[in-house]
């Protein structure tokens, strides 16, 4: 009876005591009157230093790489808005809603982040204070990409492939749609119309159920009967226009990257979203020409693509003799909606111009920009070291007549593609493997007036250590001011159900014909 | 009292003796025969053996959908199976939570005469385990829901209902749509045996409505995955064909305690009766009980797939590098590509090619595997093409065994290294941040993150040096490179890669081009051959028996011997000319392991090669 009593008042004072000097604890700052200041910049990880940040961004978690036995740090701007954190490890975590007044407070203004640490027997130690910019304009909140393991091989045992969307503005993620909801397959090209979502097509592969397109509008999902390749939407909805390619893979044996794809064949044709019919178009399915990437301009007056001369004669051995001296132009066509009626194709940048291979053409719906990678040689940037991201001010082109092309400052020595701009073609994300070379992560970075690129930062995951030990690729990024509408259960219920959209591509000499390859070249219509 | 105590204790010892003297030779089997460490390493056949790490992330990816507590715990008990005795306990503790379950169902729905099929399935798992087959999640899953089902019966009947009601969405939440057995059993225990409709409607209803309430709607997964995660009708077992093997035997697993259910209520509404045994003699009835597990035990033990196993221990030790081990195993396995492959290997590795290379049937295409001949099969090859320097081959391989196989430690370390090799700290860097979060690699992983730490470009680690030197340079695509051009090539980036040297002249001796190999010999003093070995004097000899030119030995001589023996084997081959079949039986009986012998018979093809024994 006695133990019950002395239990009774034992456990809630203890427990008081406990939030007491975890309150004290946490509240106290440190003394800093002795603190001594260094010229190094604290190095942290991801890098988020130096950068523009878009002012509804999720807390930008870092780990500081400075061994010590507590750390300090102060983000702060010169509002009255100020987080402190206090901490024993060196991976520090944003409070979010402190984090999201700050930055929203003070949008066009400097984030400092001032860095402390402390050693055993030393004073505390200041770092130089790491500056970013906080943008004026938001990015779009929501993120969708795909994540996938290393792609060498067709199954899919382990490691989903999965469709994402991801807030950029709290970490919050949820599955789209995975291949584990139908038996296994792919699920590739994802693409929203204008930056929304209730207008979106998402791609499947499907040994079951064949190989598709899901077309969403609002909450009801259909299924086309062919897969759009690379497609990108009329800005009114009414067309979508698409690549339809086969793309080969193969390996490498001494390059640093080992995986490589071609397109041995290709052509363009559209998809009318209210007739459900598939329109070739004509100049953009010539029999000696490869054409892919299309891309709707901003008002829908033209549409870029990437083209080039069919190259090689063998079709059948991977790669072709060649493969290697591919180089695409970027074009563009004319095109009126309203008669359904395309014009003649001009050059963009040609490959005489830039020597390069120009592919992925993403114009901005502002209608200022156009961002293309030039890689190289080939079709598939992913897989292409040499790819990098260039800029042209479409603007400026209409002035002059004359398309001039830039780097952007980006730029690494692996591979940058898959970009995107945000709807209000502030920001652009793109798909990176500057991280290591191999697994593909997405940066952000903000474009400003003037076409140049800030300092990119990869996204902000809860862990700052997330990519450290991530095996799957995080590539194809799109961004979104709304978030899915319909659930995975529904997408995945159009999947399998065997009713769909029947189109049929008008066959010509351009259209790509089935080919039997050996069992281990059966190529791949889609990847990375 | 204390007589008392005696008379009631000794039957309570020779009932348990029987089930613990089981459960003992049991242990004893699945640790000397099944041996689970070649089923944790997978033998590049079990695709399904789950991953596990460390992170605080792992472990929430596994906490946000139903099944996932249940699939975190099992993948970190399965981890254990990379010891021998501890995965030998796991199988054995398995089957014995499993049989006391039954035990006590039969008992408790008053038909003792059943509880004998309660040593059914640890029989039927035993089977399965021998023959190489991982159906880990179906065998805890059937054992968890055994007991809950237990813990059900025992309640009181007027908490029974409202227990399973408040348990349910939990159990479906940890266990996922395995629940829907335990609510299957408890439906034909209310229905047969209780008669109480009322409940078994209810339970019909729950089970319906709670996989879709939370799997569907609330964690919004398919349908399918909603209804029959964990449970061995998932198309995620039954899709795959390596999953699905013997699958009907895991079937009949998780019919029997349904059956066991079913046929005690039909006996209850039928006699009125329990289904009790015959009062019979219990000395004769205990000791046919004991003879008949005896020789069920014996029989299912040895019943084990020897071939299965040879390949799962070839696999193994091949990885950890035991030669010896491995070169004693692939004779078990002969025609078979992947045991000749590896024996191949071995004999290199413990300076034995050139002498033993033909103990082995030996054949073009097992030397080195290309692409087309391993599509489907994904074997673990992978580490002769790091050996030799065709590291790009390699990292193809591991990268499509982590798609198939998951990403497993085995080949995360294999990954890492190759990185490291190649100049590609950050990614090394990954794959060993990855590995670290491992139970079994962090040591390794964390010792070369401080080692990449100390010296990012790891200049001065010998071993990473000498693979570099050896990395091929020049790049042709993996797909039209033949195996010559591999070698030939790997001997251009580095003329002293002795590896890839001997394994060229191993490729000229297998295709029988043994004028190339002649053409090589001048080469054979800047390896350090101080005289000839013994496959290269038969191959030297057969070539100046079916060219009838004479051969520059380089300074090199063939002892009389030699000569004298290939005599031999050319005057019984001449005594048996015009008879083709004759001949090949009698030269292959007396010289079947000589290079003489390979170098007369036609290239046959080795039986059916699928990579693994059927």
């Amino acid at each position: 009876m006695k133990n019950k009593i002395k239990l009774k008042y034992i456990i809630p004072t203890i427990t008081a005591l406990l939030i007491v000097i975890a309150i004290a604890g946490f509240v106290n700052s440190p003394d800093l009157s002795s603190c001594e200041t260094s010229d190094q910049s604290p190095a942290i990880r991801p890098d988020y230093s130096g950068v523009t940040i878009p002012p509804n961004i999720a807390p930008m978690n870092f780990n500081i790489e400075i061994q010590a036995e507590k750390y300090l740090v102060k983000a702060y701007c010169d509002s009255k808005d100020k987080i402190e954190i206090n901490s024993s490890t060196s991976k520090i975590i944003f409070p979010a809603k402190p984090w999201h007044n700050l930055l929203k407070n003070n949008k066009g203004k400097t984030l400092n982040i001032d860095i402390y640490t402390k050693t055993k027997n030393s004073n505390w130690l200041k770092y130089k204070t790491i500056e970013n910019n906080i943008a004026a304009e938001d990015i779009d909140p929501y993120l969708f990409y795909r994540k996938i393991h290393l792609h060498h091989y067709r199954s899919r045992e382990n490691g989903p492939i999965e469709l994402l969307q991801q807030n950029l503005t709290n970490f919050k993620t949820r599955t789209v749609i995975t291949n584990q909801g139908f038996h296994s397959g792919c699920v590739n090209c994802h693409s929203p119309l204008n930056h929304k979502t209730e207008k979106a097509t998402i791609g499947i592969r499907s040994g079951i159920h064949g190989t598709n397109t899901l077309y969403i509008q609002n909450d009801k999902v259909q299924k086309i009967g062919t897969k759009f390749g690379y497609n990108s939407w009329h800005p009114d909805g009414k067309i979508i226009a698409y690549s339809k390619n086969k793309i080969s893979r193969f390996f490498h044996l001494a390059k640093n990257e080992v995986r490589d794809a071609i397109d041995m064949d290709s052509m363009i044709a559209y998809y009318n979203t209210q007739t459900h019919k598939v329109t070739r178009i004509n100049d953009l399915a010539q029999k000696k020409k490869l054409e892919s990437y299309p891309m709707f301009s901003a008002d829908g007056k033209h549409l870029y693509y990437c083209s080039t001369d069919f190259a090689w004669k063998n079709s059948k051995k991977l790669p072709p003799n060649g493969y290697d001296k591919v180089r695409y132009d970027l074009m563009r066509i004319a095109y009126d909606i309203t008669k359904d009626i395309w014009g003649t194709p001009e050059p963009v940048l040609p490959a005489s111009q830039t020597k390069k291979s120009a592919l992925m053409p993403r114009t901005s719906p502002d209608g200022r920009w156009l961002i293309t990678c030039l890689a190289d040689y080939g079709s598939f940037p992913a897989w292409l070291p040499s790819s990098d991201l260039y800029i042209t001010d479409l603007k400026q082109a209409e002035k002059t007549g004359k398309f001039n092309y830039e780097k952007l400052s980006i730029n690494t020595d692996q591979s940058q593609s898959w970009h995107c701009f945000s709807s209000n073609s502030k920001w652009l994300v793109y798909s990176s493997k500057q991280q290591n070379g191999l697994f593909t992560r997405t940066y952000i970075t903000h474009i400003d007036d003037k076409g140049q690129a800030s300092k990119s930062f990869v996204v902000p995951q809860k862990n700052p250590l997330f990519y450290d030990s991530h095996l799957e690729t995080y590539s194809f990024p799109e961004l979104s001011t709304q978030p899915t509408k319909i659930s995975a259960e529904k997408l995945i219920a159009a999947v399998r159900n065997p009713s769909q959209i029947n189109v049929d591509l008008p066959i010509t000499m351009a259209t790509p014909k089935k080919t039997s390859y050996p069992r281990s070249l059966i190529p791949y219509t889609e990847s990375e | 009292m204390q007589e008392l105590n005696s008379i009631s204790a000794r039957p309570l010892t020779s009932k348990a003796l029987l089930p613990l003297s089981f459960f003992a030779f049991y242990f004893l089997s699945v640790y000397i025969i099944v041996n689970p460490v070649l089923i944790y390493h997978g033998g590049s056949t079990i695709t399904n053996f789950p991953v596990f790490f460390t992170t605080p992330h792992f472990l929430h990816q596994h906490l946000v959908y139903p099944a996932g507590p249940g699939q975190y715990i099992y993948a970190l008990v399965a981890q254990f199976f990379n010891f021998n005795a501890a995965g030998a306990l796991i199988i054995t503790a398995q089957t014995w939570l499993i049989f006391i379950a039954l035990t006590y169902i039969s008992k408790k729905l008053n038909a003792p005469a059943l509880r004998h099929l309660s040593y059914l399935p640890p029989l039927i798992i035993l089977f399965l385990y021998n023959h190489y087959t991982f159906h880990f999640a179906a065998f805890n899953t059937i054992a968890v829901q055994l007991i809950l089902f237990c813990l059900y019966l025992k309640l009181p009947s007027k908490i029974k209902p409202v227990a399973l009601i408040i348990a349910s969405p939990i159990i479906y939440y940890i266990l996922g749509p395995s629940l829907l057995y335990l609510v299957l059993l408890c439906i034909i225990y209310e229905l047969l045996i209780s008669k109480n409709y009322i409940n078994a409607i209810i339970y019909a209803a729950q089970a319906a409505i709670i996989p879709y309430i939370i799997g569907v709607i609330y964690c919004d997964i398919s349908l399918t995955n909603s209804y029959c995660d964990l449970l061995p009708f998932s198309w995620k077992t039954t899709s795959f064909s390596d999953r699905s093997k013997m699958l009907n035997f895991v079937y009949l697993l998780y019919a029997l305690p349904v059956a066991i259910t079913f046929l005690a209520g039909i006996f209850s509404i039928i006699k009125k009766t329990s289904l009790k045994t015959k009062n019979k003699n219990p000395f004769y009835k205990t000791a046919t009980l004991v003879a008949i597990l005896a020789i069920a035990l014996t029989a299912t033990s040895l019943a084990y797939d020897k071939k299965q196993k040879t390949f799962f221990a070839i696999d193994y030790y091949s990885y950890h590098k035991n030669w010896q081990k491995v070169l004693d195993l692939a004779e078990k396995l002969p025609n078979n590509f992947f045991a000749v492959h590896h024996a191949t290997a071995a004999l290199y590795h413990s300076g034995k090619l050139n002498d033993g290379l033909f103990k082995y049937t030996q054949h073009p295409d097992a030397l080195l595997f290309s692409d087309n001949k391993t599509i489907s099969t994904n074997l673990t090859v992978f580490d002769i093409y790091l050996d030799l320097g065709i590291i790009n081959l390699a990292e193809h391989y591991l990268a499509r065994n982590i798609s198939r196989l998951g990403e497993r430690d085995i080949f995360l370390q294999r990954l890492a290294w190759i990185n490291m090799i190649k100049g590609n700290t950050e990614t090394a860097k990954t794959f060993l941040t990855a590995l670290s979060k491992t139970l079994f690699q962090k040591e390794w992983a964390n010792k070369q993150l401080k080692a990449i730490k100390q010296d990012p470009s790891l200049a001065n680690n010998k071993e990473i040096l000498s693979a570099r030197k050896n990395m091929l340079q020049k790049n042709v695509s993996m797909a039209t490179i033949t195996h010559k051009d591999f070698l030939t090539y790997l001997l251009e980036a580095n003329p002293e890669n002795k590896m890839a040297f001997d394994y060229l002249m191993a490729w000229y001796i297998i295709t029988k081009s043994t004028d190339k190999f002649i053409n090589c010999l001048d080469q054979l003093p800047d390896f350090g051959y101080k005289q000839l070995p013994t496959v290269y004097q038969f191959a030297i000899l057969a070539h100046t028996y079916s060219t009838k030119k004479n051969v520059n030995l380089q300074g090199y001589k063939i002892p009389q011997q030699t000569i004298q023996y290939a005599k031999q084997f050319y005057a019984l081959m001449n005594q048996y000319t015009g008879n083709e079949q004759l001949q090949l039986k009698i030269l292959n009986e007396k010289y079947g392991d000589t290079y003489l012998y390979y170098f007369v018979r036609k290239f046959n093809r080795m039986s059916e090669f699928t990579g693994r024994p059927k």
